[in-house]
């Protein structure tokens, strides 16, 4: 999360990056508004040797295992504005999983509203609109954050696994709402190919798509040292513990 | 086409000030644009009461579809009300921004500060 906020914050002056990467160990992360209080209980995630953090984006609880994570930070001048951008990436993700062999598709819009933070099921629990589903689940979950002209979003693409488990984390009975199933990629094609295959198939959908030709690139020096200084921020308990 | 009153101030940030009976005081909220751009509006988070903030702190934050964004305060002062209905309909913003909408009001701390903000026409020209 320290690192996705870096990139945030340095987007205008290094322009959009693509970052990709996985959790070690698995962890649990929550809306920036989400209420966790009262729904989940640190001791118990403990207990299930998971991390747990509270992300500066938007949306509901993730279990971040069998999955791979997407973050972009970009300037809105070169990325658009929040809705364009959120638009402009899931059509880079889908076009990067049809490579993959994967049918996915956006969701419609007509579905209303996007859930409150108050909600007590999970993020992949339901489909907001324009969000990435495949077969009859919800295959990537995705929340944006803008600052001083820039967005972050940032998004889990589900490789395996079932997230039914996160309602199952929390300390009350499983709401009713939101109890839609997701999809993986795994299921989807059959067996799981290598993450890498993933990987380089995301970076592909974006260079299609967006237009952006991404090279690698380690974190700057401006960026490793905000990012070190809010580490010590995200991992505090005053913070994933805030409502 | 979004709503761009003439009778209030604007920032570049998309926040706009609207003046109250109260000598120095304002009214503070985001503009039309703002909501439109942003989509349903499903959480608001704002200051206590009391609260003081300079030009451009952060006082708040609002959530739209999973995105999260920033309120900047568009002007130095103190935090006389908030608009506690938002707690249970953040959608006002979406419906009457510039009225039931409206997120909190602001003692001002001076008048002269009010010169560095936008007319209406200029916001719209920041807009379109």
């Amino acid at each position: 999360m320290a690192v996705d906020q870096a990139l945030l914050e340095n987007a205008a002056r290094l322009g959009p990056t693509l970052r990709l990467y996985r959790w070690r160990p698995a962890c649990l992360s929550f809306g920036r508004n989400q209420q966790t209080l009262g729904r989940y209980d640190p001791a118990r995630l403990r207990a299930r040797g998971l991390d747990v953090v509270r992300r500066p984006t938007g949306g509901l609880a993730v279990l971040h295992d069998a999955e791979l994570t997407y973050a972009v930070a970009a300037p809105v001048a070169d990325i658009g504005r929040p809705r364009a951008a959120y638009a402009a990436i899931s059509a880079a993700l889908v076009e990067g999983l049809r490579r993959l062999g994967v049918g996915a598709r956006v969701v419609a819009a007509a579905d209303g509203r996007a859930p409150a933070p108050d909600a007590a099921y999970p993020c992949f629990g339901e489909a907001a609109p324009g969000e990435i589903a495949a077969g009859a689940g919800k295959l990537v979950g995705s929340a944006q954050r803008a600052e001083h002209g820039c967005l972050l979003q940032h998004g889990s693409i589900l490789l395996d696994g079932d997230q039914a488990a996160v309602a199952a984390l929390g300390t009350g009975p499983a709401p009713v709402a939101g109890s839609g199933r997701n999809a993986t990629i795994a299921g989807l094609l059959g067996a799981l190919p290598p993450v890498e295959a993933v990987g380089a198939a995301v970076i592909a959908g974006f260079e299609a798509r967006i237009g952006i030709l991404l090279a690698p690139r380690p974190l700057d020096s401006a960026e490793r040292e905000r990012a070190r200084t809010l580490e010590t921020h995200f991992a505090s308990d005053a913070w994933t513990w805030r409502r | 086409m979004a709503e761009t009153p003439q009778d209030l101030l604007y920032t570049e940030e998309h926040e706009y000030l609207k003046r109250t009976d109260e000598q120095n005081v304002f009214q503070v909220g985001i503009t039309d644009y703002a909501q439109g751009e942003l989509g349903d509006i499903v959480y608001v988070e704002l200051p206590a009461v009391g609260a003081s903030f300079s030009r451009m702190d952060v006082f708040g934050t609002v959530e739209a579809v999973k995105a999260v964004s920033d309120l900047y305060c568009p002007i130095a002062g103190e935090i006389v009300a908030i608009n506690e209905a938002l707690a249970d309909n953040p959608a006002l913003i979406n419906t009457d921004p510039y009225g039931d909408g409206w997120m909190v009001r602001i003692r001002i701390r001076d008048e002269s500060d009010l010169d560095g903000l936008l007319g209406a026409d200029e916001y719209a020209g920041h807009t379109g």
